[in-house]
This record gives structure tokens, C-alpha cells and sequence, in this order.
């Protein structure tokens, strides 16, 4: 029953690409290199401005709370992001790496990872405070490997 | 570390393929990163530990078909010292995939192991995706495949996830967006959500973004998330309200993990409402503020959040932050106050960083009241910055280590390869992680 239903989705998806009409707006494949356009802190109005057509550039805007608050945007339209950023650039946070964020870019310190310094210590209170924002990021039996030592295995 | 040997293999035959002519555009990324520190065996003796990672990423456009891709990325560990972690070695594939995007069509379809960010899904899965505009303003995407971030527990017998997204957009006023996600880990029910997102834009640049999930296991609201942008003059506010019911929102099922598989039976709900402020007095200058009120149906009493964060830029690639922050715990167990400053200044073709962050701790953990971290770095870029050097020396004083030195080396290396037409892909990542 369930492969059927994958089976299904997979037709489905299958018959609307059939039925791509193509005459809505097409978003480009990728944004121009940001470093060679002089910028580093993106902030898509400076160039965008604060149109609202064809995307709510201001949405966008990476703010010193854009690390922390991206995920909205994401949920909504990963295709935005991978104007700019490729898998691999979500993955060095979300996917089943051994370094944290911040210790693999050290030296890049303007970018406000999660966890820089000493987590290890303040992690025992945000953790009791809001386990929410743990659970999104270490809530497999992969992704808690770095919880594992402490915690225990997933059974 | 087999994947990685695996990677390189790839690289190389693909290279020697883009050699012989076939390929349009070719880039690959290594970052090699040797650490250096001492660790506290079990038995109390101290062990120099140096492990070096490599993170390998490629991707390949073949000229032959038009929109057609090929996208790697993977990490491996090798411990040149004492063991340290999960054994000498260690490595994980972390996608590896083909895309196919015509250039001006509107679909997308992927296959191999990737990641799916559509509503409710945030997996990384062997399997396929596709994405399709079908009807003007109205977009569908389907996946299917096996759930990589399971694969650990009982093996992949029996696991499966499969979903998709169908969102609706009006330009300029609305859009919103339903998902479906179905987990099932060997042949069990792990995960069943349903989500709903929304954006809305309201007269005077104000919005209204937020998404909310349902989970069909338990049969009620997992997540409300809810956050507005009220511009006001010369300051934007952004007011949130999160609501989480803990007994949908985690769970206590096959392969749960701890300590989260014991809130679920908590019954607890965490209800968070705040807002963020950002002020931009220049253009280089960045004032944010942020109050964040955590509220629980059981155990807990409130709890509160305030930080505020300067950060000034004097030119491109240059700049000084400051942070100070107060976690406001009910109990004092839960108090802190953090303070940070940091600069990162750039003199092509090098930079120099420094780092110092300070927490104090209301109530003592392991006899300690407070934490120190400093680090301070150096690098440098040659041939044309595509071979970069960086290195970090870190110190940190806290409840868990003592007076603990470490260092890092890090190299980064890019190679881009445009053979004919002019790029049809993105490369700012790569650019991005030598910067």
C-alpha cells in the first residue's frame, strides 16, 4: 500500500511535468557571484530593493538573526536559497557531520553560527529552556551522533 | 572513510571525462582541516589528538544534455594521533546526485541521495525528487526514497519516505503552501505530518510568514509558527508567536532518540512570543535587539530571552561585532549572561579574525561559574585566491575543560572549469567557503 502510494505520487508528478504550461515566472538558475558583485552580508534590497514581485526580496535580507530565523523562508521556498547556496552549504549545519558549524569555519566568525565557544556548557540550559530547537536539527538516530555519547542510543 | 575513497574515484574518472571534452562546466572544492588538542582518556591520562577531514564536493554539467548535472559532496576523518570519536576513521556521503532542469522549463528532477526542503520535509533521502510548475502560481513536488537519517538504527529493511508539496503564489500578495511527509522505519510509522505555510503581504511593507504542522500519529497540532514584519520608521519589528505540543511534536517511537523521547509523555506545550528589532542607523552599521518569552503548560515557570547585537562594517569584508545576551530562567540553574565581541578584518589577500566570548552562569555547573572561549585567526589566499590558508588558535576556560589550548590548520582549494557556454549554475558556495 505504501509503495502504491509513492508509486502514485511519482504518476502524478510524472503527468504534470506532461502538462508544464510555462508561461509563469521563471526564476534563473543561479544569482550572480555575490563576492564579484563587491558584498559579502547579503542583503538582496540593497541591489532588489523592496519590490514584491516576482519575491518579497526583504524576506530574504540575511540579518545578524537570519542564521537563527531561516528556516520560515526555507520551509517556503528553498528555491531562493539555492539561488546563492548548494546543498552542501545546508549540509555543513543539517546533514551528519562530525565538526559543528562553527569550529569547520573558525576563522568566519562574522556569520553568527549556532554553537560557537563554548556550547558544550550552555547547551544544558537552552536545551531545558526550548528543546525544540534541538530536536529539529538532532532528532534522527544520524543526526544525534553528537548527543549519543551523553545521552544514549536511540532504541 | 570508504565514501570518501569512493568520492575521490568519482572525481577522478569525472575529471579525466571533462578532459576528453564531454563536459560544459566542471568545479570542485577540497577543504582539508587538521586539529590539534589534548583529550582526558577514561582512566585520567591525557592523549594528544590530531584528526585531519577532508570535505571533498564536486559538480559536473555535461554538455551532451542541456540542464543535466551531477552533484557530490562528502567528508571523511582520519586520526593521525590518538583515536578520537567513533574510531581512526570516519566519513559519511553526504549527497550525491543527478539533476535535470532544461534551461528555460519549469520542472526539476533529481535522483540519489539529496536533501528535500519542502514544508514538512527537512530529510536527507536516497530517492527522487521532482519539482514542476504546473499551472501559472501553482507549483508541485513529489519525493520518494529511503530515509538516510535512519539508516543506522535497524538498517534500511522496511524504511520509507515519501511526500510532497503542492503551493499556490500570487506575486506580490500571497502565497501558501500544503505538505504531506510519511516516515516509515521498518515498516512502522515514524513520522506522519501534514503542514501548512503561508506568506502574506499587507499594505506598508507589512508581512505575515508562518508555517504549522499536524501530526496523524497523534491526531492533533504539532508546531504553530507565526512571525510578522511591522516597519516603523527607522526601525523593523518582527514579532513572533511559536506554539509546540510536545506529545505531537516529539515522539517516543521505534529509534527515538534521548533525551527527546522522554518529553513526548511530558504533555507539556511551549508556547514562545517576542519580537526582533533591527535598526540600521548607516549603511554599515546593524543594530538588532531581540526579547523572547518561553512559556510552558507543565513544570516550568516563564522563562526569558534578551540579546542585543552591534555590528559595524568599515568595508567590504571587514568588520567588528558585539553581542551581549541574558537567558532569564525561572530557576537559577537556568541563568545566564553572555557577552561576545569579535572583529574580522580583511587586507587582501589576507585577514586576521579575533574572537572573545565571556558567559557567567547564575549557579555553578561542575564548581565553575562562568565560561571564557577566545580564538584568534590568520589566512591567505594564493593563485588568484583559489588555494586559501587559514588558521585558528582557540583557548577556552569553562565547566568542562581547563585552561584547554587547541589549533586548527584548514586548506581550501577551488577548482573551476568553464569549457564552453557560459554558466548555467551556481558556484557562490564554493566561493563563499574560501572567503
Amino acid at each position: 500500500m505504501k509503495v502504491f502510494g509513492a508509486a502514485a505520487l511519482i504518476f502524478i508528478l510524472a503527468l504534470l511535468v506532461a502538462c508544464t504550461a510555462g508561461n509563469s515566472y521563471l526564476m534563473p538558475a543561479s544569482h550572480p557571484k555575490i563576492y564579484e558583485l563587491g558584498e559579502r552580508r547579503e542583503f538582496c534590497t540593497k541591489c532588489h530593493g523592496f519590490k514584491k514581485e516576482p519575491i518579497d526580496f526583504e524576506r530574504y535580507n540575511h540579518t545578524a538573526l537570519f542564521t537563527d530565523n531561516h528556516r520560515m523562508v526555507a520551509y517556503q521556498e528553498d528555491r531562493v536559497c539555492t539561488l546563492c547556496h548548494e546543498q552542501s552549504f545546508c549540509s555543513d549545519c543539517h546533514g551528519r557531520v562530525e565538526l559543528k558549524p562553527s569550529l569547520k569555519d573558525q576563522t568566519k566568525n562574522f556569520s553568527r553560527m549556532q554553537h560557537r565557544g563554548d556550547y558544550l556548557t550552555r547547551h544544558r540550559i537552552d536545551g531545558r529552556i526550548d528543546p525544540t530547537s534541538c530536536f529539529r536539527c538532532h532528532g534522527t538516530p544520524r543526526s544525534s551522533g553528537t548527543c549519543q555519547p551523553c545521552h544514549g542510543n536511540p532504541r | 572513510m570508504k565514501c570518501c575513497g569512493r568520492i575521490y574515484v568519482v572525481v577522478a574518472g569525472l575529471l579525466l571525462f571533462a578532459s576528453s571534452g564531454e563536459a560544459e562546466q566542471v568545479s570542485l572544492s577540497s577543504e582539508t582541516i587538521l586539529r590539534g588538542f589534548q583529550r582526558d582518556r577514561n582512566d585520567r591520562s591525557k592523549a594528544d589528538a590530531a584528526p585531519v577531514y577532508e570535505y571533498l564536493q564536486l559538480n559536473y554539467i555535461t554538455k551532451k544534455v542541456p540542464g543535466l548535472s551531477l552533484h557530490l559532496n562528502g567528508w571523511g576523518r582520519l586520526n593521525l594521533a590518538d583515536d578520537y570519536n567513533r574510531g581512526t576513521t570516519d566519513g559519511r556521503l553526504l549527497h550525491a546526485y543527478l539533476q535535470y532542469a532544461p534551461p528555460k522549463q519549469t520542472y526539476q528532477l533529481r535522483a540519489g541521495r539529496q536533501y528535500i526542503f519542502e514544508g514538512v520535509a527537512r530529510d536527507n533521502i536516497d530517492g527522487i525528487y521532482g519539482k514542476v510548475l504546473a499551472l501559472p502560481g501553482t507549483t508541485v513536488s513529489a519525493y520518494a526514497g529511503l530515509p538516510t537519517m535512519l539508516d543506522n538504527a535497524s538498517g534500511v529493511k522496511g524504511d520509507l519516505i515519501y511526500g510532497g508539496k503542492l503551493t499556490y503564489a500570487v506575486p506580490g500578495r500571497y502565497d501558501a503552501g500544503f505538505s504531506y511527509k510519511h516516515i516509515l522505519d521498518n515498516r512502522a510509522a515514524r513520522e506522519h505530518v501534514l503542514g501548512g505555510d503561508l506568506a502574506v503581504n499587507l499594505p506598508k511593507s507589512i508581512y505575515l510568514l508562518g508555517h504549522s504542522t499536524y501530526d496523524l500519529i497523534s491526531s492533533s497540532w504539532g508546531e504553530h509558527s507565526y512571525e510578522m514584519r511591522l516597519p516603523l520608521g527607522p526601525v523593523t519589528f518582527q514579532p513572533f508567536l511559536q506554539r509546540f505540543r510536545y506529545t505531537s511534536y516529539f515522539s517516543n517511537r521505534r529509534n527515538s532518540v534521548p533525551p527527546f523521547r522522554f518529553l513526548e509523555g511530558s504533555g507539556n506545550t511551549l508556547t514562545t512570543a517576542g519580537t526582533d528589532l533591527f535598526w540600521y542607523p548607516s549603511d554599515q552599521t546593524e543594530i538588532v535587539l531581540r526579547f523572547k518569552n518561553y512559556d510552558y503548560q507543565n513544570r516550568f515557570k516563564p522563562s526569558q530571552y534578551y540579546s542585543l547585537i552591534a555590528t559595524r562594517r568599515w568595508k567590504i569584508l571587514s568588520e567588528v561585532g558585539t553581542e551581549i545576551s541574558r537567558m532569564q530562567g525561572s530557576e537559577a540553574e537556568n541563568r545566564y549572561l553572555l557577552t561576545r565581541a569579535y572583529v574580522y578584518w580583511k587586507f587582501a589577500p589576507g585577514f586576521v579574525t579575533g574572537d572573545v566570548t565571556y558567559v557567567h552562569y547564575d549557579r555553578t555547573i561542575y564548581g565553575k561559574s562562568s565560561s571564557l572561549f577566545a580564538s584568534v585567526g590568520l589566512g591567505t589566499g594564493f593563485l588568484n585566491d583559489t588555494l586559501n590558508v587559514k588558521t585558528s588558535f582557540d583557548y577556552s576556560n569553562d565547566p568542562y575543560f581547563k585552561a584547554d589550548y587547541r589549533f586548527m590548520v584548514k586548506l581550501n582549494y577551488l577548482f573551476e572549469k568553464n569549457f564552453d557556454l557560459p554558466s548555467t549554475m551556481n558556484s557562490n558556495t564554493f566561493r563563499e567557503s574560501i572567503k
